[in-house]
């Protein structure tokens, strides 16, 4: 802690009161630093790369900042950065809705419940997610009509043509969500069993139903736990819908080899791309740290 | 109040209470010492449906616990059923158990709103109330982990009462304290006593023990060897095993 007048300080608690004061430590008290020479070595390396790397990418012509610069703001990209924000989204609240379901499944005392989910984890996590996007969008060739009705060939209430059903994008959205519901409900199951066994025998002592253990005891602590492996995935999720290109759905990704492909200028384009990468992984960064911060209150100090 | 009859529970392999029988009046104070693992644990949980007994009837006041005897047989209890019944028998535990995410009135104010539906304005006044009484007026609107074991445990101690429980389990209530932390606890507890609550204490405090409990009982390996007033078997045991206990810990 620093003074306002710089200098070092420790706080001491006057016993009685529990009030915190700031206690001046006289100079002759003062341990003086070692010196650390290892520390100014490495900032000297790390300066020297950087530069060099600045050097050379402002130098090199061939990055084409000019060309990175006037799509930046292009309004096919800004489309397909919407596409991808739209899908990331839906991917990971549907995920997370689904994978809710899982983990719950996957804590059932019944066994057979429990396995179930297991077997659902090991199929959605092993199969490639391309592969997932891919089959729903096609989903179609296998079931050219998608039907309610009396299942085994019983008759049908109402039919319809799979590809009209499901468009594209939905075919992704399927895929994707699928695919985070496993991850999402490992991360719930790991939360859940985070939670000390103190807790909701505590809660039940108090009188409280199974479903109110969950809400009022359970949901508040597996929150802190499972924020920061959620928005891990969501991260992740920005940039694995790009697959969608392979359904040919415009998302960020594909608008920008679009035009990579008709200008001849794919790597400045690459890098717009990243540079909208970024931006959504610096927002979503926040958004984690502002509710992390929420969520963590209970454990700072007054 | 409580009424045990032939209580047996086996985990696997391990026969951890064998024919457990125990009877605590209204107003009395009940200690239970014994050696660890001999199942004084389980048996104060089972009284609350925490542990399911494998044999044997538990009855507070009156109402057989966890399950309902229909045709002769015992059937299991919808939890809600079950959830009404714990809600009038107050626990305590070792490790405390607040929940860390609500201050210290919420915790006490927690089952009082989400179980009793009492107002929350009424609730906090009650919670209040109970904190001054345990000697934690100035602690209201901390967090668990800003107070020290003692303070943690004597607020477990109100969140417990505000449920206006029937009768109080401590399951070993000082054993995760610090030893000058612990006369706090037992001084509350001592004074619980002497408002008539019906107390069920699982201890090691053989001095709390002597003082305020009206009853002892002795577990060893899953029976209670020796129950009475507890000047008599704290003072003249007539079984060896309980002398042989109580010379260790003495």
């Amino acid at each position: 802690m620093t003074s306002p007048l710089g200098s070092p300080t420790v706080s001491s608690p006057t016993a009685a009161s529990g009030v915190t004061e700031e206690y001046v430590v006289p100079v002759a008290d003062r341990v003086i630093t070692r010196p650390r020479p290892g520390r100014w070595v490495t900032y000297a390396v790390v300066a020297l790369v950087v530069a060099m790397l600045v050097y050379s990418v402002l130098t090199n012509d061939n990055w084409h900042w000019d060309v990175v610069r006037a799509h930046l703001l292009d309004s096919a990209v800004l489309k397909g950065l919407a596409v991808t924000v739209v899908l990331t989204v839906a991917a990971m609240i549907l995920g997370l809705v689904l994978g809710s379901v899982v983990a719950a499944l996957r804590l059932s005392e019944s066994r057979i419940l429990s396995a179930i989910a297991g077997w659902y984890i090991w199929f959605f996590r092993g199969v490639p997610v391309i592969v997932q996007v891919i089959f729903f969008v096609y989903l179609g060739q296998l079931y050219p009509y998608l039907g309610l009705g009396v299942p085994f060939g019983g008759p049908k209430l109402a039919f319809y043509n799979t590809n009209d059903l499901i468009a594209p994008i939905v075919g992704c959205i399927i895929g994707l969500c699928l695919n985070e519901s496993a991850y999402q409900a490992e991360i719930i199951r790991g939360a859940v069993a985070s939670v000390p066994k103190g807790q909701r025998e505590a809660a039940a002592a108090l009188g409280m139903t199974p479903w109110q253990v969950r809400r009022r005891v359970i949901a508040p602590q597996i929150l802190p736990v499972a924020v920061p492996p959620f928005f891990n995935d969501v991260i992740s999720m920005t940039k694995t819908t790009a697959v969608v290109i392979l359904a040919s759905v415009t998302d960020l990704f594909s608008a920008v080899s679009q035009i990579g492909a008709r200008t001849f200028q794919q790597v400045p384009l690459l890098l717009v791309a990243t540079f909208w990468y970024l931006v959504l992984t610096a927002v979503i960064t926040l958004l984690q740290i502002g509710l992390e911060r929420i969520l963590t209150r209970h454990n700072r100090p007054s | 109040m409580v009424r045990i009859r032939d209580l047996h529970k086996v985990f696997g392999q391990a026969h951890v209470l064998r024919g457990v029988d125990l009877d605590v009046e209204r107003g009395e104070v009940v200690c239970v010492i014994g050696r660890s693992g001999s199942g004084k644990s389980t048996m104060l949980r089972c009284i609350n449906a925490l542990e399911t007994p494998t044999i044997g009837s538990i009855e507070v006041d009156g109402e057989r616990i966890g399950v309902a005897v229909r045709n002769g047989r015992l059937h299991e209890l919808a939890p809600r059923r079950l959830a009404a019944q714990r809600r009038h028998i107050g626990m305590v535990f070792q490790h405390f158990n607040l929940f860390p995410t609500r201050t210290v009135a919420e915790n006490v104010m927690e089952g009082q709103v989400v179980v009793a539906r009492r107002a929350k304005a009424e609730s906090r006044k009650r919670a209040i109330e109970l904190l001054g009484e345990v000697g934690l007026a100035d602690h209201v609107d901390k967090y668990p982990a800003q107070l020290s074991g003692g303070q943690q445990q004597r607020v477990a101690i109100a969140r417990a009462l505000a449920m206006d429980p029937k009768v109080m389990l401590f399951d070993e209530p000082t054993s995760a304290l610090d030893p000058e932390l612990v006369g706090d606890v037992l001084g509350v507890m001592r004074r619980l006593a002497g408002t008539g609550m019906t107390m069920i204490v699982v201890t090691h405090e053989m001095a709390f023990a002597r003082d305020v409990a009206d009853k002892v009982a002795f577990v060893d390996q899953g029976c209670i060897v020796e129950y009475g007033a507890s000047a008599e078997v704290l003072g003249q045991p007539s079984h060896p095993r309980t002398r042989e206990f109580l010379a260790r810990v003495q």
